[in-house]
């Protein structure tokens, strides 16, 4: 790029040329004020992921042994300028269109012609760093203006008992998260980031519940939760461990759970299509029997578990419940061994197709490995869940067919199409054209507006465990008066309506650090990622006419000013002609 | 106001008022003053309160002059270490810009 003109450019590069090397070059380079990455095939990277090599600064691990050795960090880089994606094919061919037309070919002389040019507008109002943004809200005297706000949504938390709020029991937790981070506003898919992981879980929570009338009486209860803003170093579950240590979780007025509480902990991530699944325990889980119990009923739904090679956990909530109480004993369910498998973790080409998922609307055959996969491994959960429970062997009848196909129609939800059946079985919403079928974003969010997944996904897995009860709509509206049960009205397969009852809870996914008064902010002890406030995002294009005639523009402008100066100056002066200009005031000071 | 309507010893009482005033942190009536009595203190034939109106221009004057340094190191001294202040700065400031430190 030649640096000897006052010139400003928008670079447009296709999405395999999005890598560090080029981008820090464009980044060390004044010239360059704006970056429009064009999605198009065949232009797609083979390993996209904007994360850190140890995601969410994990301990134990480095360049060397990182767990997602493909991460370029793009995420955590100070740009100078703005980024913006485009991925329609409407716009990417407008933009080729007209610089081949007007900008090739491009060479010194080109500055004397008109050029095709881009505005790209994005400003952000945050500066500096959260402290400072807080602050300055805080103080802000006559203007009232926002400059950021706190990350955080809310998490998803499913008893599968209730009991007396007086007395504690032990819990199984099974855990995934729900979000995935992103860059680009509106594009974070997550497909195998935390997709695969939580429609894993939605399953699991599924079978378990149509299992769990089987059995008679136990001491202790399952809990699934989804966690929310876990890709902003674990909003989520700090969150959660944090009003676990106040006695507040899940929430004030209702039976507690405590870390102590914590019998296990397992989380499932990023689940593929292979049917190896490693599992990564803590040390208190060496000498369980639970392990060889995954073993063996995995075993039968086909599926091979094994104990990962590696020896430290992975990224994960478990490790945010451990910090806080360090004998909890914790399972991490994966496909990935020693390092991610994923190629786009947290990145915007983590979809569908990456991910190899094909929509099999109603038959599940021998393609459908993927539906088939989490099917199995949904179930082998859910068996082991029975037996903890229970004490005893959980029944081999699970329906593996209805269990796919149920996989699939969720999959089909989160990475296709947000207007799918189930979810139209919980919310009325609108039939979009095929064309701009898309699914959810999965990115956290500020918490003052709630992601609409959140609420969706909450309810599902509240339609997917509970059976519906026979109330009409005006009395479906109340608690249970201890606060353990909530009514939701769905609208159910035939639209029709129908009344749930279950024990479903959100609870806040806001950081504790924006709860404690005078929180020390370089601790590093709870999230504290803010986002910024920004209005009036935009990109123009136009063309930009040549130096000589904006110069040419310039001087007939400065000429006209000029010459009506002179003109008023002349016709005040001779005022016989007009004498309007001079005319004495009325009031004589 | 039309000075050249006005009587000197008018004159006169309008210029030393608005050089008392200045007195409060006015700066800028120090400012007015000096420029608008400039042309009965200095240009124009002598008369009696002149001295006196010359007096109080190139004291108004003196007066805006040293002002005008003092709000302009400051000016440039906010404008450039607001953002080292830090927390001060912020505090001291009525209007903070957006997406800039």
């Amino acid at each position: 790029m030649d640096s000897h003109h006052d010139y400003y450019y928008v670079v447009t590069i296709y999405m395999d040329m999005f890598i560090s090397d080029v981008m820090n070059r464009l980044k060390t380079n004044d010239k360059v004020s704006g970056v429009v990455v064009i999605v198009q095939k065949p232009h797609i990277p083979v390993e996209y992921s904007p994360d850190d090599v140890c995601d969410n600064s994990v301990e134990n691990c480095n360049s060397t042994n990182a767990w997602n050795p493909k991460g370029n960090q793009f995420l955590y880089y100070d740009w100078p300028f703005p980024i913006f994606v485009a991925d329609d094919i409407l716009t990417i061919t407008k933009i080729t269109q007209c610089y081949n037309n007007f900008n090739l070919p491009f060479e010194k002389s080109s500055f004397s012609r008109p050029l095709c040019s881009l505005q790209i507008k994005s400003h952000m109002s945050a500066a500096v760093d959260s402290p400072t943004c807080l602050r300055r809200i805080s103080q802000a005297g006559v203007s009232i203006y926002k400059y950021c706000d706190p990350m955080g949504d809310q998490n998803i938390i499913l008893p599968m008992d209730t009991w007396n709020e007086n007395t504690t029991r032990d819990v199984v937790i099974i855990a995934a998260r729900l979000d995935t981070a992103s860059m680009f506003d509106g594009l974070a898919p997550g497909a195998m980031t935390s997709v695969t992981s939580f429609v894993t879980t939605l399953a699991a929570a599924h079978i378990y519940s149509s299992i769990q009338s089987k059995i008679k009486d136990s001491d202790k209860s399952i809990v699934f939760m989804l966690l929310n803003g876990e890709a902003q170093d674990h909003i989520g579950s700090s969150r959660i461990v944090y009003d676990m240590e106040k006695g507040l979780f899940p929430s004030m007025t209702s039976f507690n759970i405590t870390l102590k509480n914590i019998k296990y902990f397992f989380e499932i991530s990023q689940i593929g299509d292979s049917p190896n699944i490693f599992m990564h325990p803590s040390v208190e889980l060496y000498s369980d029997k639970i392990m060889e119990d995954f073993i063996s009923v995995g075993r039968k739904y086909s599926m091979n578990w094994s104990l990962s090679s590696r020896k430290d956990l992975p990224p994960s909530s478990l490790r945010v419940f451990k910090k806080a109480h360090e004998p909890l004993p914790g399972l991490i369910i994966s496909a990935y061994d020693k390092e991610y498998t994923n190629r786009y973790y947290n990145g915007l080409l983590d979809t569908s197709e990456s991910l190899g998922y094909k929509y099999a609307n109603g038959s599940i055959t021998d393609q459908h490995i993927l539906q088939k996969n989490i099917a199995s491994l949904a179930s082998t959960i859910a068996s082991v869940l029975f037996t903890v429970i229970s004490g005893s062997e959980s029944p081999d009848n699970i329906p593996q067919e209805d269990i796919a196909l149920m996989v699939d129609e969720l999959l089909h939800c989160y990475l296709e199409n947000k207007a799918c059946k189930l979810m139209k079985e919980i919310i009325t919403s609108k039939e979009e054209p095929a064309a701009k079928k898309a699914p959810l974003p999965l990115y956290v969010g500020v918490q003052p507006s709630l992601n609409p997944i959140t609420t969706q996904t909450g309810l599902l897995l509240a339609y997917l465990t509970s059976k519906p009860i026979n109330v009409s709509k005006e009395n479906c509206t109340a608690g249970s008066n201890n606060n353990q049960f909530a009514y939701f009205w769905l609208n159910g397969e035939e639209s029709n309506g129908l009344c749930i009852n279950t024990t479903l809870k959100f609870t806040p996914a806001v950081s504790p650090a924006f709860l404690i008064p005078d929180y020390n902010w370089t601790s590093r002890l709870y999230s504290t990622w803010t986002e910024s406030v920004w209005n009036d995002v935009s990109l123009e294009m136009f063309l930009k006419p040549s130096r000589r005639q904006e110069i040419i523009t310039l001087a007939c402008g400065i000429g006209t000013s000029i010459l009506s100066v002179l003109v008023v100056y002349y016709i005040n002066k001779n005022n016989k002609f007009v004498n309007i200009f001079s005319r004495p005031s009325p009031t004589v000071c | 106001m039309d000075l050249s309507k006005v009587k000197n010893n008018e004159k006169l009482e309008l210029c030393s008022w608005y050089f008392r005033a200045g007195f409060f942190g006015l700066p800028i009536v120090w400012f007015v003053n000096a420029v608008w009595f400039f042309n009965e203190a200095f240009r124009k034939p002598v008369y009696e309160e002149q001295r006196a109106i010359k007096r109080y221009v190139i004291f108004s004057g003196i007066g805006a002059l040293i002002w005008s340094i003092v709000i302009g190191t400051w000016v440039y001294i906010f404008q450039s270490y607001r953002v080292a202040f830090g927390e001060f700065g912020d505090s001291i400031s009525f209007v903070i810009p957006t997406g800039v430190p």
